[in-house]
């Protein structure tokens, strides 16, 4: 019986082996998070090439082996080269990577995700295509990966930073498909909807004022904003104008439901 | 399964990158059949590039004294520095025979997700060469990929004003067909066209 077979892939990232070879991590429509083995890819002559690099959607044949699989076949869905090139995107890009390559087993089918995973990247190659048109950003100028400037520059005009939103966006759409899906419009405690000046992970969500627990101030526009992100499709989260106190606070809101319920600190911030 | 130093060896190749168990026994039974001159001459390099071998305390590179011989060789052009990620990197360009400027090993590139910021690389080191005068282009030469090219954009932005900055061109490998390049590639290629 064969073991070989296609199916639609993301790469999220990869690693050195051996010589000239790497481990991909895709995410395919069939099996969820794939570690692959690409024979030759470091090699300058590699018919994989650039097709590997994070983010780029392809059409991918795959031979199973025993631990992992390898690569057969490659040919581009789409590049999405421009999120690459954008540091600020490029940095949300790899949040929400972050997030989605340590949810979930390795080889588990999660067909919602991966539509997920491509829905993000297509509009997040629309938010970068947009904001390079408007001058906000091109590739070398803009903030955002390394340099510790604030969200609020990456688009100074209209004061959104909107790669990191729609990366909020995805990220808590990613936590309701996992199964942690925060309370946000009553308190996760006592279930009163009056006032809720608290997140709490452990809870479960915001928090009223009276009842305990381990949990961060939030404001009333960080709690509007999330509900927002997840309630509406991504194209419009893209839309959703955010300050940057509203962003953090949805981004530690994020963090915290990782780590008390996921069991992991994510490694890079969107905002 | 195997005698004490035996399976000590095995281990210790094994550690090596790219060396995996079976390999390692491979490499244990092939020294085992080979004189002990071979063996010891073997201990003695190794021990001798852990004494010996240290950083260029200008570029970063491998060298045996306090300055690589790149940095010290007066022939060389001192005001064109090329940037790389690791010392492995020179050497290509070395073999390419055309390159006459220094170099700056960065010892890697950023990458968020494997916890690699701007402080744990020589960033730093290269302003201050920058600054301290002398150089008119940095060349950045770090990988083609993803952290690579950001590494490039956060370098470019520290460096730019100061000094002349240009990046390794990308495209197509000479004695490939273009039929079996990749988008990628070949979108790279049409952009850094030059006229003939």
């Amino acid at each position: 019986m064969s073991r070989g077979y296609s199916t639609e892939a993301i790469v999220l990232g990869s690693h050195k082996l051996r010589e000239a070879d790497r481990v991909v991590n895709l995410f395919t429509s069939a099996r969820g998070k794939t570690p692959t083995v690409v024979k030759g890819v470091r090699k300058v002559g590699s018919r994989f090439g650039g097709r590997l690099e994070p983010f780029t959607h392809l059409e991918v044949q795959l031979h199973e082996g025993r631990t992992l699989h390898t690569l057969t076949g490659a040919d581009t869905v789409r590049t999405h080269a421009a999120i690459r090139g954008q540091p600020a995107a490029l940095k949300a890009g790899l949040s929400f990577i972050d997030l989605l390559s340590r949810t979930g087993a390795e080889l588990e089918r999660r067909p919602r995700c991966f539509n997920l995973l491509v829905r993000f990247l297509d509009e997040m190659e629309k938010v970068v295509s947009a904001g390079t048109a408007d001058g906000a950003g091109e590739t070398g100028s803009a903030p955002g990966l390394h340099d510790g400037r604030s969200a609020d520059d990456v688009d100074g005009a209209a004061g959104v930073n909107r790669p990191a939103v729609l990366a909020l966006g995805a990220e808590l759409k990613l936590l309701l498909l996992s199964g942690y899906l925060p309370h946000l419009s009553s308190c996760a405690h006592c279930g009163s909807e009056e006032s809720l000046p608290r997140f709490s992970a452990m809870a479960g969500g915001a928090l009223c004022a009276d009842c305990p627990g381990e949990s961060f101030p939030v404001s009333a526009a960080a709690l509007e904003a999330m509900r927002f992100l997840l309630e509406s499709p991504l194209a419009a989260a893209a839309g959703r104008r955010l300050d940057a106190a509203a962003e953090r606070e949805t981004w530690r809101a994020v963090r915290e439901v990782c780590r008390y319920h996921l069991g992991f600190d994510p490694r890079v911030a969107p905002v | 399964m195997f005698p004490t130093p035996v399976e000590q060896l095995i281990t210790e190749l094994s550690r090596l990158p790219g060396i995996g168990r079976r390999s390692a026994q491979r490499i244990a039974f092939y020294m085992l059949r080979r004189p002990r001159e071979d063996a010891a001459a073997l201990a003695a390099a190794l021990i001798d590039v852990k004494d010996k071998i240290r950083f260029c305390r200008q570029c970063f590179n491998f060298t045996e004294e306090e300055l690589c011989g790149f940095c010290r060789d007066a022939r060389r052009d001192a005001g064109l520095i090329c940037v790389v990620e690791e010392p492995s990197d020179i050497i290509p360009i070395e073999k390419g025979g055309d390159y006459r400027g220094l170099y700056h090993v960065l010892g890697g590139a950023l990458s968020p997700l494997d916890g690699v910021d701007p402080e744990h690389l020589r960033i730093q080191e290269l302003l201050d060469r920058v600054a301290a005068g002398g150089v008119e282009e940095v060349i950045l030469a770090t990988n083609p990929n993803t952290t690579g090219e950001s590494t490039s954009i956060y370098l470019a932005d520290l460096l730019r004003g100061k000094v002349r900055v240009t990046r390794l061109a990308s495209g197509l490998p000479v004695g490939a067909d273009l039929e079996y390049a990749d988008e990628a590639t070949v979108s790279r290629a049409l952009l850094g066209r030059r006229e003939l």
